[in-house]
């Protein structure tokens, strides 16, 4: 269950991400529809990182691998304080710190600059191996894609993790299972062959995260750890879901009408 | 080169612990004293290496300063987009270390050259790119380049030493070295292939041709002044690579020129438009490249001098 002060935050977090969107003309709906509850989570009740400082060394560090998510990681980030909410709808337009794909150079709390798929596990290893050098005990979540998982670099990275005995590494993968023409393989069974931990959890479940996230954030693992969010692309508007027309579609007034309808 | 690399790290790693250094599989057993004195910073990545140059950048991120080490087109080639996005596009300060540029792996066939590294490395923002003949350049190249901050550095440790001494002072990032004053053809050059500039400039001093002969470790940024005096005077250039004639040092000779007052005429003799598919030692296959010794002759000779 999401409680209920939760997914009107969230209702308006998905408002926000259609009005940026819409007023762009450009950005990936669905696509930040499938990972906003996880985002909310991670930064609500998981990680431990401060909005006043957001380059603070002793922090957990949050890597969006999926960078054509980052639609939804600015209005969380904003939610939570990072940067003010008012230029959100500036997304895309020139002189924006707000990209089609974020640049940590630019935002306040984005932690790296993503957008080519298969690269943020791989500097999350490097992260994780850095911190356990400085002796820093946080962690380094990477949110990446199920179709993400079809890179080459990401399985030299889960291997790369396994060798060096990470155990301050989670990747959350949102399972939204989009990439239709794919073989359904189990990811789960796959990742324990590799002898990482596993976790299974619904990924549109405010309280499912929380209870699969927050303790294998806080505390202590004996290995890489795999999390299969299962999601569905587009989550929270009916037309959206199972659509694949809407994969990088713009909603015309009435559609973006009908749509924050649609979440009040 | 391959061993003054290994002595330099070792020596910079005991004085900065920032250092961390990774490798995929290949020059691990080189340095090994490195893993012995520094535990703990150095990484055996194994046959990953995009994922290691992405797990050098997540370690720059954490404040080290990465040397990521391998054979040229693995560690350049194949993952040219983490270089480009998670160093270059994040800013960070790291360092490629490749051997076997060029076709320093003259019998190993295509696969091992690699004629594009130097071009590929420039096209980086804000990068720096060093071509490097003899041990005595990896040491003072890498001591004052590896821990700029925001800086990506290329290092192209040459296979075979070129064997003209080259002074320490003489070496500083962004600068060439005037190797020796001539009057009518500037010789243009990097790496181990200063060996054959030096043969063809003693050949050509017997038929009265004087020579200049420039030397640039230093690739990117690349000395511009050294390069358009010497071109004022001598009205006539031949550039010397083992890499592709398009985007190295040729490209970097011809963007310091453009738009000068003199008139120029230049050679660039480097990698034409083709795969070298033959096998032998290096210097047949430099000599199927057309960039040994008669080669620069016949380039001379088509500038119109003796």
């Amino acid at each position: 269950m999401t409680p209920a002060g939760d997914q009107q935050v969230l209702n308006e977090l998905r408002g926000t991400i259609l009005r940026m969107v819409y007023h762009a003309r450009e950005g990936h709906i669905p696509s930040a529809f499938s990972v906003v509850d996880i985002l909310y989570t991670l930064y609500r009740y998981c990680l431990r990182v401060d909005p006043a400082h957001p380059d603070r060394e002793d922090r957990d560090y949050f890597l969006l691998s999926k960078g054509h998510s980052g639609t939804a990681l600015y209005p969380v980030l904003a939610h939570f304080g990072f940067f003010e909410a008012d230029s959100l709808l500036q997304y895309c337009k020139p002189g924006s710190r707000f990209g089609g794909h974020p640049d940590a150079l630019k935002v306040p709390g984005v932690e790296i600059c993503s957008g080519s798929l298969g690269h943020g596990i791989a500097m999350g290893v490097g992260l994780g191996l850095g911190l356990r050098l400085k002796n820093i005990t946080k962690k380094v979540v990477v949110l990446v894609g199920d179709g993400e998982m079809e890179e080459g670099s990401f399985w030299e990275s889960i291997m790369m993790a396994r060798n060096t005995g990470l155990t301050n590494l989670i990747v959350i993968a949102d399972c939204n299972n989009s990439q239709g023409y794919s073989h359904p393989f189990d990811f789960i069974r796959i990742l324990q062959s590799f002898d990482w931990a596993t976790a299974e959890v619904n990924g549109h479940d405010v309280e499912a995260l929380e209870a699969t996230l927050r303790p294998l954030i806080h505390g202590p693992l004996t290995s890489p750890t795999f999390v299969a969010a299962r999601t569905r692309k587009g989550h929270g508007i009916a037309r959206f879901v199972g659509e694949h027309a809407w994969h990088r579609r713009t909603p015309t007034e009435s559609e973006l009408r009908e749509c924050l309808e649609e979440l009040k | 080169m391959r061993s003054q690399f290994a002595r330099t790290i070792l020596d910079v790693g005991l004085s900065d612990p920032r250092l961390t250094v990774l490798v995929g599989d290949i020059g691990a057993f080189g340095l090994r004293d490195f893993a012995r004195q520094c535990p703990g910073r150095f990484f055996n990545i194994g046959i990953r290496e995009q994922a290691m140059t992405g797990a050098a950048a997540g370690m720059a991120l954490a404040g080290f300063i990465p040397v990521v080490h391998s054979i040229t087109p693995f560690v350049v080639e194949r993952c040219f987009e983490q270089i480009k996005d998670d160093f270059g596009y994040h800013r960070l300060n790291g360092n490629i270390v490749s051997v076997g540029g060029g076709i320093d792996y003259a019998a190993l066939g295509c696969t091992h050259h690699s004629y594009s590294d130097i071009a590929m490395l420039r096209s980086i923002p804000g990068s720096r790119v060093f071509s490097l003949g003899s041990p005595i350049e990896v040491d003072t190249l890498f001591r004052e380049a590896y821990a700029v901050p925001g800086t990506l550095n290329y290092f192209r440790l040459g296979g075979r030493p070129h064997g003209f001494p080259i002074e320490a002072s003489d070496l500083k990032i962004g600068r060439g070295i005037k190797i020796r004053e001539g009057r009518h053809v500037s010789l243009a050059t990097m790496g181990p292939l200063l060996g054959f500039a030096c043969q063809a400039a003693d050949e050509l001093a017997v038929r009265d041709v004087s020579a200049e002969i420039l030397y640039f470790p230093t690739v990117k940024p690349f000395d511009r002044e050294l390069l358009r005096s010497s071109a004022e005077k001598t009205r006539r250039i031949v550039i010397i690579e083992d890499h592709s004639v398009n985007g190295g040092l040729a490209d970097e000779v011809r963007q310091a020129i453009e738009g000068s007052e003199t008139s120029v005429r230049i050679k660039a003799l480097g990698i034409q438009d083709q795969f070298l598919r033959d096998y032998g030692s290096f210097d047949h296959l430099a000599g199927v490249a057309g960039i040994d010794a008669p080669a620069i002759l016949r380039a001379v000779a088509g500038l119109g001098l003796p």
